[in-house]
Formats: C-alpha cells, sequence, structure tokens
C-alpha cells in the first residue's frame, strides 16, 4: 500500500484533513478575536482545541490522537505557508508599484519569510531525514511539546530532544544563519 | 554539507551522546580518524544550543494570529500598529473601525476592504489597491481624505485614514431645508477633491454622497478613490442586483434603493449604478468625465431630492440616459435655472458633450454662486516638508485666539534639528523644506483666505537678517511664491488674501522672527487666494507658543497627561537660544514621524524616511482637533 505523505499508510483520518485544516483557521480567528492586544496566538492552542472539537464530532476517526496531531500539525504547516505566501506576495505588488514601506509588520516581514524558508528547507531535509523534518514539523509547524511529539511518533522524548536539537542545527545552516565551517 | 555528511554528523552526535560517561575529545578524535572537518562538524553541532538561540523554538504566531477569517474584528484586535475600538461602518467596499494608532496616540479610521475586493484569489487587485491607496496617500488636498498608512492583515488591505467626526454627505443633506447654495457649496468642496485626484491622473470611480465625509468643520472630504476600479465588468456582462438591501446613501423610494445597491459581479465590486456614466454602465472606459457625470447625478440629487432619471432598473437606465430623459424639475424648486443647465449638460450621455474637466464644471458653479461667507474663525495650514510629500499636514488656530482682528502677530518656524538619537537623519535638516500656509481668517467681517508656499533652506552661517544662533539651525525663505490656484471667481473686494514676510517682523522681546502675515491689499496675484475651505488637519499644528507644550523626544514620545513638560529640554534650549518665541508668536511645529518621500531622482541618496522631528506640540496629542 502507497505511504501517505506522512511516512504511514492512511488512514480514515486523512479525510479529514480539509475540515482540520478549516478549523484551524477557524479557531485562530476566534481566538484573535477575543484576545487582548499584545497576546499572540498559541498555536499548541488551537492544535488540541481542533482536536477536542473534530474528535467530538468524529469520534472513530479521531480515535488515534498521535495521529490527529501529526495531521494538524501538517495542516497548521499548510495553513501557515498558504497565509506567509499571501502575505509576501501582496507586499511584493506593493512594493514594485511604488516605495512605500509597509509599516504594519515591519519593512520586511521576518515571520512570513521564515516561514516559506523553513518550509523548503524542511522539504529537503525531509529527503535525508524524514524523523527529523517530522519532528520540526510538529514542534515547529504544530507547536506540539517534546512529549507530544514523541507519543505521536512513538520514540522517547529524549531522542526528540536531541533529534530536535540537530534538526535545528541543520535548518539553522541551511537558512544561512550559520557560517558553515 | 551533502545529505552523507550530515548522516555521519548525526551518527557521531548521537555516539557522543548516547555515551556521556565518555570522553568526548577522545570518542571523536578516534571516531573521526583525522578527518578535521567532520570533527568540526560534529562539534558545531554539538555546540549548537547556544548559537541556535530561540531559533524555531517558536511556532509562528504572529502569523497565525492574523490568520484572519473575515468576521468582524473586536475591540481590542491589533492590525498592524493599530488597536481596533469599534466598527463605525461598513459597506461593499469593506469595513471601517475606529481605531487607535498608540505611537502617535491619536485615533484613526481604518478601512478594511473586503477578501472579495482585495482579491483573495488575486494577488494583483491586492497589489492594485495598495498602489492606488498609495497614491492616494501622495495626494495631498484638503477635500481628499488623507490617507495616513496602508497595510495588510492577513489576505486582507488596510488603509488608514485621518480619523474625522462628522456625517457623509448623504446624512447631510438628509438635513430638511438645506438651501440650494450651500448643497453647491458642499459639492463644490467634494469637487475640488475629484479635481485634485483628477490633476493626479486618478479616476474616483464610484463618487456618490456615501463617499463624502462631511466633517464637524463643515469640510467635505472624498473618499474610497478607486477602489471601485479593483474590478471593472466585463462589457458583454449583465450587471444584476447583488442583494435586495438598500443602502444608507440612497433616499426613500424603492426605485433609488434598487439603484443604490451595490452592484457585484462574480463576487467583485463593480460599482453604484445609479451614479454611474452611461459608459461605466456599459463597461467602457472610465476617465475623470465619468466622475463628472457621478458628481452630476448627487449633486442632482442633492438639489431635487431625486435621481435625475427614472429607472426601473440597471438595464433600462444606460437606455433612459442614452435618450437624456431627465425628469423635470420639480414645480416648487427654487433651484435656479443657470444650475439645472450646468447639470444637464454634466449629465450628457456622451462624455465628449460634458464638461472639459471637473475644474471647468466646477468653475462653472462658482462663477454664478454667490459664495455664502464663512464666520468661523480658523486658521488651516498645510505643510509640506521635503520637495516630495506624502501626507498633508496640517494645522489650525485654536479657536479662542483666532477671534476678531488679525491676533495673530507673527509665525515662527522653528528650527529644524535633528535632536533625536538618529545620526543617519542628520542630512533631514539641511534639506529644503516647503511649507504651505493657508490662512482662513476672519477679518473685518469677512472671510480671507490665502495659500503661500515657502521654501526653506537652512542656513549655514548665521546672517543679520535671521535670529540664526547656530548654524544649520535656521532656515531662511528663499522664495515666496503663491500657490498656482485657480480661483479666479473670487472678488477681491470681499476676499483678502495675506502674505507671509520673513523680514522686519519683531516680537515682543524685540526680536527679529520667522513670518508675518500681511494682508496683500493690492490682491496681487488672482492666483493666490483659494476657496474658503479649510484645509485638513494632520501631523502639523499651529499653536501659540507655551513651554508647557514643548517636549524632546526621541521617536516615540511618552505622553504623561498634565505633565508640564520641557524638561528633557534640548528643545527648549534651542528654542531659548533662537531666542524668536514668545507668547505672542503662533509656532510651527513639526510632528514626528511624517514621511518624507525623496524625488526620483535623490532616491539613492535619500532614503523614504519616516522623520522623527522631536519637536512636537503636547496638545496635538491631547487635544486633536478632531477629538473635542
Amino acid at each position: 500500500m502507497k505511504e501517505g505523505s506522512l511516512g504511514v499508510q492512511p488512514t480514515e483520518l486523512d479525510g479529514l484533513m480539509p475540515v482540520i485544516y478549516d478549523e484551524l483557521k477557524r479557531l485562530a480567528a476566534r481566538h484573535l478575536r477575543r484576545q487582548a492586544p499584545g497576546h499572540t496566538l498559541q498555536t499548541t492552542a488551537l492544535v488540541h482545541e481542533a482536536y477536542l472539537k473534530l474528535a467530538k464530532a468524529n469520534p472513530t476517526e479521531c480515535s488515534d490522537r498521535p495521529r490527529f496531531f501529526a495531521l494538524a500539525s501538517r495542516a497548521m504547516r499548510s495553513v501557515l505557508v498558504d497565509h506567509a505566501r499571501r502575505r509576501l506576495a501582496v507586499r511584493r505588488g506593493f512594493k514594485a508599484g511604488g516605495s512605500l514601506p509597509d509599516e504594519g509588520g515591519g519593512v520586511v516581514d521576518v515571520q512570513g519569510t521564515e516561514v516559506l524558508e523553513v518550509d523548503r528547507a524542511l522539504a529537503r531535509l525531509a529527503e535525508i531525514d524524514s524523523r527529523k523534518a517530522r519532528i520540526v514539523e510538529l514542534r515547529y509547524f504544530g507547536g506540539l511539546t517534546a512529549d507530544e511529539a514523541a507519543e505521536v511518533l512513538g520514540i522517547s522524548p529524549v531522542t526528540i530532544h536531541r533529534q530536535w536539537l540537530l534538526a535545528r542545527t541543520w535548518l539553522h545552516r541551511q537558512l544561512g544563519r550559520t557560517t558553515a565551517e | 554539507m551533502t545529505p552523507e555528511r550530515f548522516r555521519e554528523v548525526d551518527r557521531l552526535v548521537n555516539l557522543v551522546l548516547d555515551h556521556p560517561e565518555l570522553d568526548r575529545a577522545a570518542l571523536l578524535d578516534g571516531a573521526c580518524a583525522g578527518d578535521v572537518e567532520l570533527r568540526a562538524a560534529v562539534d558545531s553541532f554539538l555546540d549548537s544550543k547556544e548559537k541556535l538561540g530561540d531559533f524555531l523554538a517558536q511556532p509562528p504566531s504572529e502569523l497565525a494570529g492574523d490568520l484572519l477569517a473575515s468576521g468582524p474584528l473586536a475591540s481590542g484586535v491589533r492590525l498592524g500598529r493599530y488597536v481596533i475600538r469599534e466598527r463605525i461602518g461598513g459597506g461593499g467596499m469593506g469595513v471601517v473601525y475606529a481605531a487607535y494608532d498608540p505611537e502617535l496616540d491619536r485615533r484613526v479610521a481604518l478601512k478594511l476592504v473586503s477578501p472579495a475586493v482585495a482579491g483573495t484569489g488575486d494577488e494583483n487587485q491586492g497589489a492594485r489597491l495598495l498602489r492606488e491607496a498609495q497614491a492616494m496617500a501622495r495626494l495631498s488636498h484638503p477635500n481628499v481624505m488623507p490617507v495616513y498608512d496602508m497595510g495588510t492583515f492577513g489576505d486582507q488591505v488596510f488603509i488608514a485614514m485621518e480619523y474625522v467626526e462628522g456625517n457623509t454627505l448623504t446624512e447631510w443633506l438628509a438635513e430638511p431645508k438645506r438651501h440650494w447654495r450651500d448643497i453647491v457649496s458642499m459639492f463644490v468642496q467634494a469637487g475640488r477633491g475629484l479635481a485634485a485626484a483628477h490633476a493626479a491622473g486618478l479616476f474616483h470611480r464610484d463618487f456618490k454622497p456615501n463617499n463624502v465625509l462631511v466633517g464637524m468643520d463643515g469640510r467635505a472630504r472624498v473618499l474610497d478613490f478607486g477602489l471601485a476600479r479593483s474590478a471593472q465588468p466585463d462589457k458583454s456582462a449583465e450587471l444584476d442586483v447583488a442583494d435586495g438591501r438598500a443602502p444608507a446613501d440612497t433616499k426613500s423610494t424603492p426605485r433609488l434603493a434598487m439603484l443604490g445597491v451595490t452592484v457585484t459581479q462574480q463576487g467583485k465590486f463593480v460599482g453604484t449604478p445609479a451614479y454611474m456614466a452611461p459608459e461605466q454602465l456599459m463597461g467602457e472606459r472610465a476617465d475623470e468625465r465619468t466622475d463628472q457625470y457621478s458628481f452630476c447625478v448627487a449633486l442632482y440629487q442633492g438639489l431635487y431630492d431625486e435621481l435625475p432619471f427614472n429607472a426601473e432598473n440597471f438595464t433600462s437606465l444606460p437606455e433612459l440616459v442614452g435618450q437624456r430623459r431627465v425628469k423635470e424639475a420639480p414645480n416648487a424648486t427654487s433651484v435656479p435655472l443657470w444650475l439645472r443647465q450646468i447639470l444637464l449638460r454634466g449629465l450628457n450621455p456622451n462624455p465628449a458633450d460634458r464638461y472639459s474637466s471637473m475644474e471647468v464644471l466646477l468653475d462653472e458653479l462658482v462663477r454664478h454662486r454667490a459664495l455664502p461667507r464663512r464666520r468661523s474663525v480658523i486658521l488651516w495650514g498645510v505643510a509640506v516638508a521635503g520637495l516630495l510629500v506624502l501626507a498633508a499636514l496640517g494645522f489650525r488656530f485654536l479657536t479662542n485666539f483666532s477671534r476678531g482682528v488679525t491676533p495673530v502677530k507673527s509665525v515662527a518656524v522653528l528650527p529644524f534639528a535633528n535632536v533625536g538619537s538618529e545620526p543617519d537623519n542628520e542630512y533631514l535638516i539641511s534639506h529644503n523644506h516647503n511649507i504651505y500656509y493657508r490662512f482662513d481668517f476672519d477679518i473685518n467681517g469677512s472671510a480671507n483666505n490665502a495659500v503661500d508656499k515657502i521654501t526653506l533652506q537652512p542656513s549655514l552661517d548665521p546672517s543679520p537678517d535671521t535670529t540664526c544662533a547656530t548654524p544649520g539651525q535656521c532656515f531662511t525663505d528663499v522664495q515666496t511664491q503663491l500657490l498656482n490656484e485657480t480661483v479666479d471667481y473670487l472678488d477681491p473686494t470681499v476676499y483678502t488674501s495675506w502674505r507671509i514676510y520673513n523680514k522686519a517682523t519683531f516680537n515682543a522681546n524685540g526680536r527679529t522672527i520667522g513670518y508675518e502675515l500681511v494682508p496683500d491689499l493690492q490682491g496681487l496675484w488672482s492666483g493666490m487666494v483659494t476657496t474658503n475651505e479649510p484645509w485638513s488637519s494632520g501631523e502639523l499644528w499651529v499653536t501659540r507658543y507655551n513651554g508647557c507644550h514643548l517636549l524632546a523626544f526621541d521617536n516615540h514620545p511618552p505622553h504623561i497627561p498634565g505633565v508640564c513638560a520641557g524638561t528633557e529640554d534640548n528643545v527648549t534650549e534651542m528654542v531659548a537660544g533662537a531666542g524668536s518665541i514668545d507668547g505672542e508668536d503662533v509656532v510651527v511645529w513639526y510632528a514626528n514621524r511624517f514621511r518624507h518621500f525623496p524625488r526620483d531622482e535623490d532616491q539613492d541618496k535619500m532614503p523614504i524616511e519616516y522623520m522623527s522631528f522631536t519637536i512636537q506640540p503636547r496638545s496635538f496629542f491631547h487635544h486633536n482637533p478632531v477629538e473635542p
């Protein structure tokens, strides 16, 4: 059987991917509306909340909680990347038309750029070491803790910590943040 | 690093970590077998923790944060640096919020343009919208709503505008028994805004009373320029009513309500058919005469309280317009015939048969009109920094000292100094600045207006003509030139123009100071007097000098209400050093953070800058005239 995008066999849960995607966006919006200024959104809270909600509605599909978190992290990655892409595209168009800096998020959209860079680099990492790439996806995009990521991947938290550090170091170099020795 | 090398590094890093009991150096020496590069890489990975800092440690929460669905924003939500306060309006173009700008401590109006307009699917639309807004931001005119800033929020576009207390022109017109003269006056104001945009190559494309805001100051400001261009209908496309709701900008009849509906086509905004010229309804190219047509529809509606055409639906409208079937004027109307004639010409179905420009139309309107006199006593000014300008920077006299006959002795322009901490801003003080003054006084019972343009050049050497104590901190007026506005309709026997001189003006201390207001009795320039609409308020203000108004700031001023400032005292010293200001003077204050655009040819040596003149009147922040 063909492997799914997460390196495991697809289950019924994969069918929920679009639902998860929408739910995350919806939750993000709702959280933002309720928030006091200055607070940022907790990706991890979103993922958990999406799980609680969707598991209630689809108990069978969502019985595999770790797998749900894996999918939700993938969905979150996709949500964030899409979003960053759009945000940067609008800004580029803006710059092309003239020279007014966008003040909203600073002239350079640091987060948007980083998300896209990490996303691209992560695709390369997945070819070299798919497990590390998945850890980054879970922790960075999904906002999962080391313990949760360990549960998802069925490995020890210690290994997660170690792999996470290695993956970050590799990405750090890939993104040109570290001069390669 | 090749994948193979990375796997090797990975293996060795794990080996070291798996065996904390072993000596790392010895272990790696053995394992790397003299491969210095490999050894260095392993060490680098093992010691990376510090170098990594918080790299990837936090999920991209800001991005997640503005993943916003298009629902209304709640109070407290941030858009860029703005904090939403409340929703104050909404329509086909988007939602308008009252918001707060913590950096400048002022209210702004934020228009969040709907994704359908900004173009969720089509990024070019969002980009174009931003370009339009940018063009608007460059356009500085008292009758155009000042655009402060714009940005993106999620995939939406927001535009930050001056917050103006007031009503839409629709609401203004709804007041019973408006005299036609007043209506014409108000429309002439709005028309000047349109004309200014046309002069800058911008068309409105959706002019209607709801897109004109009349401030409490009685000034009309046109908004939402160019937004409707985001989607032009196909020529062949049939227009449909997108929804059946009557918008606020039509009066009572159901027919009007039908035609006033904002039409969308495939989810895209097109315009408001009742006000659209036939060429626009047919999807043909719109130009300034298209706006002229919409203007005339709106003015017609304002004067007669009904639309000029009796159309049941959109499809019959172009036909009626084409046949020039404008309704008969109501019997009881007080609207003079000449005015109707002007309107009919503007409503001509053939653009070529209308007036050649808004200017010409407006001139016709005011030529026939005896301008009502203005009683309010305000001084407005617009200062424009740099050779190119973004924001309209307005100033305003406090009413309490502009009453009566010429209470103002002088206008002093504070020297520019880079008292901020940014050495990069030094060039600003050696840069020419243009200042436009506009005076709108009530002197001898008449309205008086003048616009002067003064080019200030830094005076590098102390000069006997000035009180320049410190080279580079004084400006001399190298060119005083009256702004060339077409105002030949004004009767020079009624309107006095004023000039500003920078010589032979003394303050109470007997010191020569900046500029003196002198009535220009000769009326030499017909072009020197403008209409009596006040100019926009903005980030520049004129006040009497008051030490308590002074604060020296770095980029972002602290605002401490009730504290008499001048304690961070380089500003006070500077003023004292110039010796030029006293309580009789009016001081032109440059506020923080207005934008400064270099000319194209200067762009390589001059960045676009948020200027940080660090002199501000405290009162600007605490008694903004638009926030009583």
